[in-house]
């Protein structure tokens, strides 16, 4: 294979990998307007719960809802094209409005969180497979498998009421931006953040240690000890570099969890962030939002995983014929 | 223990050191993996101690006790009680027979799907395959959490819509490595001949394919119990789960419940445990299973 057909290879496979990306969000599209659409009664029951039967008519009517379906869904579509993600039903505002500003509180609690999660997680792996089957590796698959375990709620509660209890510490009542108030914003965020990142470690290092027993068995590895390198040098440089490979994919997978686990810390740290504005118009019932909710959360798993794959593909030759 | 012991022939079975019966062979397997083993004894405490609430303690999961509310455990309420008296130790096991109905009906529901779309998507092959996978993709870069927690919202809340909502959700992912074991399955030269003596597809994946996946099936099942019963509890925590009186572990702990934590600890101690305890014990049991029965698994999220 000369290289000019290996250069063909990496454009092809990345021009197969980014066109994939649109059935798919299209098919995202077909299942959430279905999933809303399944739900018994529409927008105009709904808002109208105490309204007179002419009233939730009316409203049905200003609201589209009596188009068939197909056309309601091509509605919706063509305007989340445009950039428009509609208005909520009751507080009558954009919701591009409240996305975007809300959108910098949770990136940053999910940037701290993914972070710690790579930090942590490789650390624990590394040293779990320095001596596999040794107690220190024994001990920590363990504390992993109780990362992935253990439920964010509870761990959120026992780290705010244990600390207020026990050294009179209660993080801020209030939620500060990173720019206005950087100190406040931090109390707040940083233990939310490790919080969430719990389930993270234990699947990261879980990882790390498998792939760092399997890059440990190879052969480039008995080279560089042959060649009389010192272990420090062969395990970072040569097995570290090979082993985190694997470990950045499975961080542009953690994306969805994030957004799940949001929903849940961001409640329980009273964080105004995406999953707290999901987590109230679901309250309320409130579906449009839900849906561009969904939609939009969607988009950036998809956009986060295309670049992974993207990136990976690039710097693992490997990947690129299994398109 | 899940595979059937092959018979030897006759004339070399003498040379054959003695066969252990089938309860020695899983003997030794529970001896050796101590960890699984005592993962799977928590398991059926906890769970025989929910099935068996009425038994085991005399309150009801609503029944209030006005004189003793927030009290820290004591002979009359053994792990306290909460902000309306009610008994937390009655609570938390009446908890405990949600979560284990969930868990188990729901990984049930999820396999069941998984298997059916992962053989289908094997066996037809072609745009049926392509398709299908895509429609998993897409399912895929919905979060679990997220997803369920809209679709509970819009159906309204209840133990058999959650049953179904989490089983539902579960699969898509799950066929994935279904379909995975399945497709190595079909390389295999056992498919080759059921072919070649003009066996259906349907017959195919049914006879030849489905029994060689068991374990796979059984490993995840374990898994997928522990992150059903995990979904559940943030669910209800959120109040969109199991709706009240029924208790669940992840009401006993949700938003108000915090507030009065900061009076008496106790309220949350409990519950978190049992949760805890039961998630990772069936995740436990299942990393154990794995190494057992499909060590080519191992290390993979699933």
């Amino acid at each position: 294979m000369d290289a000019s057909t290996k250069e063909g290879n990496v454009v092809g496979y990345a021009l197969r990998r980014f066109l994939l990306f649109f059935p798919t969000i299209t098919l995202v599209s077909i299942i959430v307007f279905t999933l809303l659409q399944l739900a018994p009664g529409d927008a105009a029951t709904i808002i109208g719960q105490d309204a007179s039967p002419a009233k939730v008519a009316a409203l049905r009517e200003s609201l589209h809802l009596n188009d068939p379906i197909p056309v309601q869904y091509a509605r919706w579509v063509s305007q989340l094209l445009r950039g428009d993600l509609g208005k909520s039903l009751f507080s009558g505002r954009p919701v591009i409005t409240d996305v975007l500003y809300r959108l910098p509180t949770t990136f940053e609690l999910g940037a701290m969180s993914m972070i710690m999660t790579a930090v942590i997680g490789s650390t624990i792996g590394m040293i779990s497979a320095a001596r596999p089957e040794g107690l220190a590796d024994q001990v920590l698959r363990t504390f992993a498998v109780l990362g992935l375990s253990l439920p964010v709620f509870w761990i959120g509660a026992i780290v705010l009421v244990v600390p207020a209890l026990k050294l009179g510490y209660s993080p801020p009542a209030y939620y500060e931006g990173l720019f206005t108030d950087p100190y406040t914003n931090i109390r707040i965020l940083l233990p939310a953040a490790f919080v969430l990142a719990l389930s993270g470690i234990g699947r990261i290092s879980r990882l790390m240690r498998a792939t760092m027993l399997d890059v440990m068995s190879q052969d480039y590895m008995r080279t560089a000890r042959a060649k009389g390198l010192k272990e420090t040098t062969v395990i970072f440089r040569h097995g570290l570099r090979n082993g985190l490979i694997p470990v950045v994919t499975l961080l542009g997978l953690e994306v969805p969890f994030l957004f799940g686990g949001a929903v849940i810390i961001e409640q329980i740290f009273h964080i105004p962030g995406m999953g707290n504005y999901l987590y109230d118009a679901i309250n309320k019932r409130d579906i449009y939002v839900a849906m561009d909710m969904n939609m939009f959360i969607a988009t950036i798993v998809l956009l986060s995983s295309l670049t992974v794959d993207l990136t990976y593909g690039l710097i693992d030759p490997r990947m690129r014929t299994r398109g | 223990m899940m595979q059937q012991s092959v018979a030897e022939p006759a004339a070399v079975s003498f040379t054959m050191p003695q066969r252990r019966t089938r309860a020695q062979r899983i003997l030794r397997i529970l001896a050796r993996k101590r960890l699984m083993t005592v993962s799977f004894v928590i398991l059926i405490i906890i769970g025989g101690a929910s099935f068996l609430a009425p038994v085991i303690s005399s309150y009801s999961y609503v029944a209030t006790d006005t004189a003793h509310t927030l009290s820290i455990p004591s002979s009359l309420h053994w792990f306290g009680s909460d902000v309306v008296g009610a008994d937390t130790f009655a609570r938390t096991l009446y908890g405990g027979q949600v979560a284990f109905i969930v868990g188990g009906f729901s990984s049930f529901i999820s396999l069941g799907l998984a298997l059916t779309m992962g053989l289908t998507s094997v066996q037809l092959g072609g745009k049926f395959d392509l398709l299908l996978q895509r429609i998993v993709d897409a399912w895929l870069s919905l979060p679990y959490l997220v997803v369920v927690l809209t679709a509970v919202a819009m159906f309204g809340p209840g133990l058999w819509t959650v049953v179904l909502i989490l089983g539902v959700s579960r699969a898509f992912g799950l066929s994935r490595v279904i379909r995975g074991s399945a497709i190595r399955e079909q390389g295999m030269v056992y498919i080759e001949a059921a072919e070649s003596i003009g066996a259906t597809k349907l017959r195919i994946a049914v006879r030849h394919v489905l029994p060689n996946l068991l374990p796979v099936v059984i490993v995840l099942a374990t898994l997928v119990f522990a992150q059903a019963i995990l979904a559940e509890a943030s669910l209800s925590f959120l109040g969109w789960g199991v709706p009240p009186p029924k208790p669940s572990w992840g009401s006993m702990l949700s938003g108000q419940v915090i507030q009065y934590m900061y009076q008496q600890p106790w309220l949350g101690v409990f519950p978190g445990i049992a949760l805890t305890a039961t998630v990772w014990a069936a995740n436990l049991a299942g990393d154990g299973l794995r190494d057992i029965l499909d060590p080519r698994l191992r290390g993979q999220n699933v």
